[in-house]
């Protein structure tokens, strides 16, 4: 691995909100840690640091960001945000951007369902887990 | 391993062009936009220089005829793939029997589809684009048909990028945003492309009046514009005397200005000779912008020098080293 990927990586971690990361290729195994990290912060519901903000965004289904990056509601090719409230998307349907450096990775629907609020701001910086969008799975059809 | 069902017209198999037989007569041919090709080649993990589809006009729709990785840069389309939509500028596991549609574009001229692997048609003359006015290389050296099926030089199992998608697929930055030219407004809604120019050597044969008018007006690229070259209009050019020229070599970029005053751009299938006179060349670096300016759009011309043409073209390659990094990466971190 290059020196400028493990840099890249180090960002992205930096980013994302996450404390450790640990990447295993045959005869390769990095290990990233970022320092100084609480881990209290992993039981802190309100933090960006792991998977449990579903629970705390309510009950309903909640398209989450699977990696950090500044938040695209359109593709800038396009005027039209990918989705509005009110649209019906099918469960892996791409919801928004999340762009990192040139990298832009899909933000998707995890249930059918209809749009009921979009949570995350169009051009903020946002982390691994945060939630996006809301979906209601009952009006869907 | 693809099938193409709709028989709209001048969708073609190139590459980066074929480079080194001008001398012979043989144009270069090769995409209009090759920082699509080579990026959507980079989102498959292919060389960059591996075969796809340049798409011109739509509606466009191929069936898939197994489980395959494949990326559309360039223009947007609106692609979907058994309906459900896919972003522009975008790579995406599809799988054996669906359909993949492009829509009539909202921005850009022209849409790439690449395929992990690679689309295999024989090389010649060390190219597989298609070199339609020697009718040769390419597929049979003609355009796309209906019914047409294209094989991938690497079987798609065994394509390496296909292992590390992410089924969601994923997309990258398209360099008009990533490399800007021209005003905000203009990038924004892509209305006016901005390409760099170097003066030719008959610059200096034009009255003053015409080269301001050469670098401040807009140039409306007319509906005779194609693979071949663009026919511009605008405020003619007047030179300060009768050229008469022998026919001589030129390359695409070359801005030819015929009796007329109204100018052409040469382009990927010119004629390698040519005798009009010569105002500039639209640089190398900036040649994938004249590929994806729509007909009926405005051009403007931006003077540039040698330094900063040899530059330009760096800029392009950082960008897309970067895109080549940041995707390889990304496919990591997703497995």
């Amino acid at each position: 691995m290059e020196l400028n990927e493990i840099q890249q990586l180090v960002a992205w971690l930096e980013a994302s909100g996450m404390r450790s990361l640990e990447l295993n290729r045959p005869g390769e195994c990095l290990r990233l840690k970022v320092p100084g990290s609480n881990p209290a912060r992993v039981a802190d519901p309100d933090g960006v640091s792991g998977r449990s903000t579903p629970a705390a965004a309510g009950a309903k289904p909640v398209a989450l960001a699977e990696a950090a990056g500044i938040f695209l509601a359109a593709h800038p090719m396009r005027n039209a945000p990918f989705v509005k409230i009110g649209d019906t998307v099918r469960k892996n349907d791409v919801v928004g951007l999340l762009k990192t450096g040139l990298i832009y990775a899909p933000v998707t629907a995890p249930i059918e369902g209809v749009v009921s609020k979009i949570v995350a701001t169009n051009g903020a910086m946002i982390g691994f887990g945060s939630p996006v969008l809301e979906l209601d799975p009952g009006s869907a059809g | 391993m693809i099938e193409i069902l709709s028989a709209t017209a001048l969708s073609s198999v190139q590459d980066l062009g074929r480079d080194g037989y001008l001398r012979y007569g043989v144009g270069t041919s090769g995409a209009m936009d090759r920082v699509a090709l080579a990026a959507g080649n980079i989102l498959l993990d292919n060389p960059e220089n591996s075969a796809a589809i340049e798409i011109p006009f739509f509606p466009f729709e191929v069936r898939f005829l197994e489980d395959i990785v494949f990326a559309l840069t360039g223009a947007d389309a609106a692609a979907e793939l058994d309906g459900r939509p896919v972003p522009p500028w975008w790579t995406l596991p599809a799988r054996k029997d669906q359909v993949l549609r492009l829509n009539p574009t909202e921005r850009g001229a022209r849409c790439y589809l690449g395929l992990a692997g690679g689309i295999d048609v024989p090389v010649v003359l060390g190219s597989r684009s298609t070199q339609l006015r020697g009718e040769f290389g390419g597929y049979c050296g003609r355009n796309l048909r209906q019914g047409d099926v294209l094989r991938t030089v690497q079987p798609a199992e065994r394509s390496e990028g296909s292992e590390r998608l992410p089924a969601a697929g994923f997309g990258v930055e398209p360099p008009e945003f990533a490399l800007p030219q021209g005003d905000p407004e203009s990038i924004a809604q892509g209305t006016r492309t901005f390409v760099r120019v170097l003066p030719a050597a008959e610059y200096d044969c034009y009255e003053e009046a015409s080269l301001e008018s050469f670098w401040s007006k807009d140039w409306k690229i007319t509906m005779q514009s194609d693979r071949y070259g663009y026919r511009l209009e605008g405020e003619a050019l007047v030179p300060k005397h009768t050229l008469e020229q022998r026919s001589h070599g030129i390359v695409p970029g070359v801005i030819q200005v015929p009796p007329s005053g109204q100018p052409i751009i040469q382009l990927r299938d010119a004629q390698p000779s040519g005798g009009y006179p010569k105002i500039g060349t639209v640089i190398e670096a900036d040649l994938w912008r004249l590929g994806q300016a729509e007909l009926c759009t405005q051009l403007r011309f931006v003077q540039t020098t040698y330094d900063e043409a040899v530059s330009a073209l760096d800029t392009v390659r950082d960008y897309l080293n970067k895109v080549r990094r940041l995707a390889g990466l990304y496919r990591l971190s997703r497995r």
